[in-house]
């Protein structure tokens, strides 16, 4: 990053305006690993089994293996950064009301952070008995 | 309504698709995650989930992926390449055809599946 | 030929919300939409109220939605459009009235990117010389008549009336591309904020409506593209 500002003031306007751009950049990042992660999970669950085969005991069969807890981690981890960024935007267009933009953003936040918190326990930090 | 052609429609696409897949990525974490307090809980969500009106909602959501996937990397194509934008109508049909190949096999099993009954347990 | 002419008009003496009326008007084939406008103005209803200058397609004072797409009154021919015509002023700008917007939060975007050269270097003996290659690489952002019809079109301008729409940054690139321009910095301080070009969705509109036919998206993506470089 190129920063050639002269005062304190300027630098930190230059800084401050990358975040858009980092953004705009992990957007495109997180999406061409989700296409190839999300089709692989949607067809490992609903092509090459039944849907209505999933319950309980298949659930806790793949999340005793590592590689589907680190595959099914990264979906959560990118999917939630991504879409969570995505409505961003999409609040931003269409709550044009700066306080009621604030709350719904506050409420949707801590939803997807939650989801984060409760995703990962689920994965990492329960022993589904299996093995 | 503004008359606007391909470019508009697939923004207006990409948007409503992203916004659906983050409500069902809710309601799946929670879904999934209730496996922590044991099979009583987590197979009475299964079961819920199971009837025909959600299978029908999931070949939806199974839609919005793969149309916003797609069309994803036609965005990125138009913003990395010199060449994206100039056919951008044409990368938005090959979305489409993507979209049918893809769409298929989960259209033919899952629609399969509710047509046939085998639902529930 | 009769065409019906229906325009979304609104007066702030008098109108809470705007209001469709319908005219009867006579009308050549090769007549342009302006034509009509002046037609029922002279002859039928003088209260009737819109922009127009040059009456070529220069000044850029009558961009209009024209049967849903923004276009230039004074370029658009009845005949391609048929009988049937709706006039309704361009979105995402306060109605003053009838087809007359507010072009101010427009022109402020304008501003924002510093539409002149900036270059503190001391000036050379006779001028800045330029190649034909470097004065080809922003020629279709000179072309640009400060129309609002690409940022009027934008989906993410009538709903965000923050963002600072693809005619300013049409006006960025022709700046930013010119190699006497040392400003690209103070530009793209106004382009990378959450309103500024990272904003845009691609949906085109702006391209189909340009009347000047400039690639807008393409300039666009271009400016995306050199502040990412500049960034890295
Ligand atoms: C399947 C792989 C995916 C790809 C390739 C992808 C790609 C993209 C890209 C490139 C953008 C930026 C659009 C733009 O700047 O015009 C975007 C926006 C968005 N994505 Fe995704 N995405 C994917 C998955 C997801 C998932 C899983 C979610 C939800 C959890 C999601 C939700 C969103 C939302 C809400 C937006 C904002 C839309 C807008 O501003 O109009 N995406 N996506
Ligand atoms: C056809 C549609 C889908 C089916 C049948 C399905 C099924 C499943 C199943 C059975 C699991 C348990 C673990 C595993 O098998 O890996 C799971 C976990 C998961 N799925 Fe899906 N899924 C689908 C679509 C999606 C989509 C579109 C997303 C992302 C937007 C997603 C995100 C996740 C995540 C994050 C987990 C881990 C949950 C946790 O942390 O406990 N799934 N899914
Ligand atoms: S880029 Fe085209 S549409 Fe936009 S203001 Fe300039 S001339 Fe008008
Ligand atoms: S009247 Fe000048 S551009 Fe149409």
């Amino acid at each position: 990053m190129a920063i050639k500002s002269k005062r304190y003031q300027e630098a930190r306007l230059e800084a401050s305006t990358n975040l858009e751009l980092y953004w705009w950049v992990f957007m495109r990042v997180s999406g061409v690993v989700l296409v190839f992660l999300l089709i692989g999970h949607m067809w490992m669950n609903a092509v090459l089994v039944d849907l209505n085969s999933i319950d309980y005991d298949y659930v806790a069969k793949r999340l005793s293996q590592t590689t589907w807890k680190v595959y099914d981690w990264l979906i959560l981890a990118l999917a939630l950064l991504h879409g969570g960024n995505g409505l961003r935007y999409v609040l931003d267009d269409w709550v044009r009301d700066p306080a009621k933009r604030f709350w719904t953003k506050v409420v949707i936040y801590s939803l997807l952070a939650f989801l984060f918190f409760l995703g990962s326990l689920s994965l990492f930090n329960y022993d589904y008995g299996v093995n | 309504m503004y008359r606007g052609s391909e470019g508009q429609w697939a923004f207006y696409l990409h948007r409503i698709s992203g916004i659906g897949i983050l409500v069902f990525l809710v309601l799946h974490v929670l879904n999934i995650a209730s496996a922590m307090w044991g099979p009583e809980v987590s197979n009475a969500f299964m079961k819920f989930y199971h009837q025909p009106v959600f299978q029908l909602g999931l070949l939806v959501l199974i839609a919005g992926v793969l149309y916003h996937g797609f069309n994803g990397l036609r965005i990125i194509l138009m913003d990395f390449t010199t060449w994206g934008v100039r056919y951008q109508r044409q990368l938005w049909y090959g979305v489409w055809v993507l979209f049918v190949v893809f769409y298929l096999p989960f259209l033919v099993k899952i629609g399969g599946g509710i047509l046939g009954g085998s639902h529930g347990d | 030929m009769q065409v019906t002419l229906k325009i979304l008009r609104f007066d702030p003496a008098k109108d809470k919300k705007p209001r469709w009326e319908t005219y009867q008007v006579e009308a050549e084939p090769t007549d342009r939409v302006l034509d009509l406008l002046h037609k029922v103005k002279w002859y039928q209803d003088g209260s009737l109220a819109f922009r127009r200058s040059c009456g070529h397609g220069i000044c850029g004072s009558d961009a209009m939605l024209i049967n849903g797409k923004n276009r230039l009154a004074c370029k658009t021919l009845v005949k391609d459009l048929g009988s049937v015509i709706t006039v309704e002023p361009i979105r995402g700008l306060p109605v003053e009235k009838d087809l007359i917007v507010d072009m101010e939060p427009f022109f402020a975007a304008y501003r924002a990117v510093k539409p002149y050269l900036i270059n503190d270097e001391p000036p050379p003996q006779r001028e800045r010389l330029q190649s034909p290659e470097e004065r080809a690489r922003f020629d279709q952002g000179t072309k640009c008549i400060l129309c609002a019809s690409c940022t009027t079109s934008c989906p993410v301008f009538w709903v965000n009336g923050t963002y600072i729409g693809p005619a300013a940054i049409v006006q960025a690139h022709r700046f930013i591309f010119d190699s006497r321009d040392r400003g690209k910095r103070e530009r793209f301080k106004a382009l990378g904020s959450g309103s500024g070009v990272w904003r845009c969705r691609t949906a085109y509109n702006c391209t189909e409506a340009c009347p000047r036919e400039i690639p807008v998206t393409q300039l666009i993506e271009e400016v995306k593209r050199a502040i990412l470089f500049d960034s890295f």
